[in-house]
């Protein structure tokens, strides 16, 4: 027989072991949801800093600055037109700008592409934007870095507050209940 | 006697258990300890599992893995000059692509940047697997390793040095794509005098 020594030793371990395997899975759940956006301790530093400037031309040609939606609860959306899940985004930005523009929601995609690569792309989908589109082209990935987005991975996202402050940033695909739930703390 | 050799023998399972209760207790505390650096090694880095890294890297177990890849990590090139020695010999570009990533087989691009004399031929390049976009319609995409061949024409009396440029764009299942690369490469070509 074991002594008791043994068996309260033995069932402790177990219970260290089962609370960790337990405690692990539920984790693990969580960040398959949130999939690659994770490099956050690196991206941890640009949190809470002010939103790095940069001007960029829409589809016309006009410059726009990042400072002019300042007051608004900015996402920044870096894609491509080659970018699948890039794509996949977009009707629910779409939808998300419909439902909280009066609450001071505005979206902004950051196309890592030419001019003529994203008129084509508009004109052959029927994806919709109701948000601008700047035409990043080259200059867009020395942008994304400048947003902790160091090897240019897209869709990428950054939340930035109404003081122009960095709230939040997210590496690759984003669902409609990450990006909602990060807006609504913020309108 | 007998009852001493009884006694004797009860002491011996006794003490058989006892050894078995302590390997038992040994296992499962390395077990315990080596659980979450086994987890964290096998899933990809998160803050929800900072906790775990920490406690692996202080226990010096984990493998750091990154939720996604240094494009240099998820797509190793290797070039090197084709053993071929016919006319159309040229280089072999060789991908060893990450698990999970993939390269499109429309976004190669080989280009000589120089000299003028070297033009690459056709790149010949094995069929991918199929992929249905929705804006592209049907795309063939390469996992895991690739091997691309690219013919060089020149003709010289003597082995001449060229600058190749390949460029490549790939993605992940993950969902999540990168700019495409470009890569500038020297090449020390061989001799190739006119017949």
């Amino acid at each position: 027989m074991l002594s008791n020594k043994y068996k309260i030793s033995l069932i402790l371990l177990l219970a260290l072991f089962g609370a960790i395997v337990l405690s692990y899975n539920k984790q693990y759940k969580l960040q398959i949801n949130s999939q690659a956006n994770t490099q956050l301790n690196q991206a941890d530093k640009l949190i809470g800093q002010k939103r790095p400037d940069f001007t960029l031309p829409d589809r016309l040609g006009i410059p726009y600055n990042i400072g002019e939606w300042d007051g608004k609860v900015l996402v920044i959306n870096f894609w491509a037109t080659w970018c699948r899940p890039c794509r996949k985004e977009m009707p629910m930005f779409y939808q998300l700008q419909q439902d909280y523009q009066d609450k001071g929601l505005q979206f902004l995609g950051i196309a890592i592409d030419d001019k003529a690569a994203v008129d084509a792309f508009f004109k052959q989908t029927d994806i919709k934007v109701n948000y601008p589109i700047l035409i990043g082209d080259d200059e867009a990935i020395p942008i994304a870095k400048d947003y902790d987005n160091e090897f240019g991975v897209l869709p990428y996202s950054a939340i930035i507050g109404r003081q122009g402050m960095v709230k939040y940033l997210h590496y690759g695909e984003i669902n409609r209940k990450q990006i909602e739930e990060k807006i609504a703390a913020l309108l | 006697m007998k009852i001493k050799f009884n006694n004797f023998y009860i002491r011996k399972i006794i003490l058989s258990k006892t050894t078995v209760a302590n390997a038992l207790l040994r296992a499962a505390l390395v077990c315990t300890l080596l659980l979450p650096a086994v987890v964290t090694a096998n899933a990809p880095e998160s803050p929800a599992t900072s906790g775990w890294k920490t406690l692996s890297d202080f226990l010096g177990l984990s493998a750091k893995r990154d939720a996604f890849l240094d494009p240099e990590r998820a797509f190793v090139l290797t070039v090197n000059l084709s053993n071929d020695t016919g006319d159309n010999n040229g280089i072999t570009a060789h991908w060893d692509i990450a698990r999970g990533y993939y390269l499109y087989r429309d976004k190669f691009q080989f280009r000589i940047l120089s000299p003028n004399s070297i033009k690459p031929a056709l790149p010949v390049s094995p069929a991918g697997k199929k992929k249905y976009d929705e804006y592209f319609g049907e795309m063939e995409v390469y996992y895991r390793q690739l091997d691309i061949q690219l013919p060089l024409l020149y003709k010289s009396q003597k082995a001449i040095t060229a600058q190749l440029e390949i460029s490549y764009q790939g993605c992940a299942d993950a969902g999540f794509c990168y700019p495409p690369i470009s890569k500038t490469i020297e090449l020390l070509l061989p001799a190739r005098p006119a017949p």
